[in-house]
């Protein structure tokens, strides 16, 4: 069995991601006034930016919930987008997840929080995004778009500019608690990668549910692997991905790439099955 | 050949989720539609009712007034028309398509009332919101 290659420098696959993510910037900012609101766009980006191109898809959700209506454009966007990518949107497109990654690079100690702490991602959805604004409406304290950082850094902060500029007090551009919740934010990705997206990302939640079935997706080389745990080491996530490749924490962030024995994949392709099941899975099956 | 099935099997979860992804697109584009009342015009002053019953009586200064409606409005049929109750939406409602409805709620243009209908949040007459209002 061939060894696997181990690189210390950033794999061509993360180097590669950082590009689209900042192109896809000019996607989602609109910087030619494109204004498309009506449409949802399937990341987590504040409609309510004053550069916002799409709708957010979990705002709309959680105001179809509070007006009683079935949101069919939300859910077909993220149908689509996770069937197609699944969690590549979490890792390669969207832009709050960009301005996460540019914090993280910040050089303080990152902490390591169980994996499985990721699963409150969908106690956000079900509770707040679907829940609370069915029973509560829109006004509740704990509708989505109330505690959304996004919100609060992508529409509070040029809110709180444009009141500045007007001669007012910054806290008449955002309410106290938006305020809050940015400071936490702001400390929190500092000291742990991607905190909205591995803990709380209703979104993220709903689309890496489709890492098991999207067409584009992750594959392990069962004739390179010999599980080193390399690539559990380069997972900025906390997972195993020589066993874990379809986990729907995974956000497709392609460290473990760092390992030649990890690669992408389509569903078409006839080494697809390779994709580091779990052991369990595999002697069940 | 088994590589083929076994290719044709996974290809078939991520086909029916896209056919259904794209179905829900196409159908909440062109065929979903919602019935959105319109803001109603608010009740003018002078159009109302005037409190009915006898005018209150005159306390003596040593008794604390009581503001009940009672006595400012007279006997007890007397009904204290409620000023502040939003208004009932007019019965005709306007068709939006959802396209429609999702912009409406990025800009906080829409509410549910009590009774579950959906209304403008804004008058014709009215700047829509700017921004949603969370």
């Amino acid at each position: 069995m061939a060894k696997p290659t181990i690189s210390k420098k950033p794999p061509r696959l993360v180097r590669a991601r950082h590009v689209v993510q900042a192109a896809f910037l000019a996607v989602w900012l609109g910087p030619f006034g494109l204004r498309l609101h009506y449409v949802c766009g399937p990341v987590f980006h504040c409609y309510a930016c004053p550069l916002a191109s799409f709708a957010c898809p979990i705002g709309v959700l959680a105001n179809f919930c509070a007006l009683g209506v079935a949101p069919l454009i939300a859910l077909g966007t993220i149908l689509l987008a996770g069937a197609l990518v699944g969690g590549f949107i979490c890792g390669w497109v969207c832009p709050f997840g960009l301005v996460q990654d540019l914090m993280a690079k910040f050089p303080v100690p990152k902490l390591r929080l169980p994996v499985r702490a990721g699963y409150m991602r969908y106690a956000v959805l079900v509770g707040l995004v679907l829940v609370v604004p069915y029973l509560y409406g829109e006004s509740h304290p704990l509708f989505i778009c109330r505690v959304c950082p996004a919100g609060a850094m992508e529409a509070g902060l040029p809110a709180a500019g444009q009141a500045l500029a007007a001669g007012e007090s910054v806290w008449s551009g955002m309410s106290t608690v938006k305020w809050v919740i940015l400071g936490l934010f702001v400390v929190a990705a500092l000291v742990k990668y991607r905190p909205w997206c591995t803990l709380f990302c209703p979104l993220g939640a709903m689309l890496g549910l489709f890492n098991r079935a999207a067409v584009l997706r992750l594959k392990v080389d069962d004739r390179k692997c010999i599980a080193c745990g390399a690539c559990r080491k380069a997972c900025r996530i906390g997972l195993e991905p020589h066993r874990q490749l379809r986990d729907p924490l995974c956000i497709r962030c392609m460290e473990c790439t760092r390992c030649d024995a990890v690669g992408v994949t389509t569903a078409f392709s006839r080494d697809a099955d390779t994709e580091g099941e779990d052991d369990a899975d595999a002697a069940a099956s | 050949m088994a590589e083929r099935g076994a290719t044709r099997r996974r290809m078939i979860l991520p086909a029916v989720l896209i056919l259904a992804g794209a179905v829900g697109l196409v159908y909440g584009f062109a065929f979903h539609e919602v019935a959105v009342h319109p803001k109603p015009e608010p009740p003018k002053a002078e159009d109302a009712a005037p409190p009915t019953g006898v005018p209150p009586e005159v306390l003596p200064p040593d008794e604390e007034p009581i503001f009940s409606p009672d006595v400012l409005f007279g006997g007890g049929s007397a009904e204290v028309p409620d000023l502040t109750a939003a208004p009932e939406p007019p019965a005709e409602p306007n068709i939006f398509r959802e396209s429609r409805v999702v912009k409406e709620v990025t800009i906080g243009g829409l509410e549910r009332l009590p009774s579950g209908s959906i209304m403008l949040t804004y008058g014709p007459n009215e700047a829509p919101p700017k921004t949603c209002p969370t």
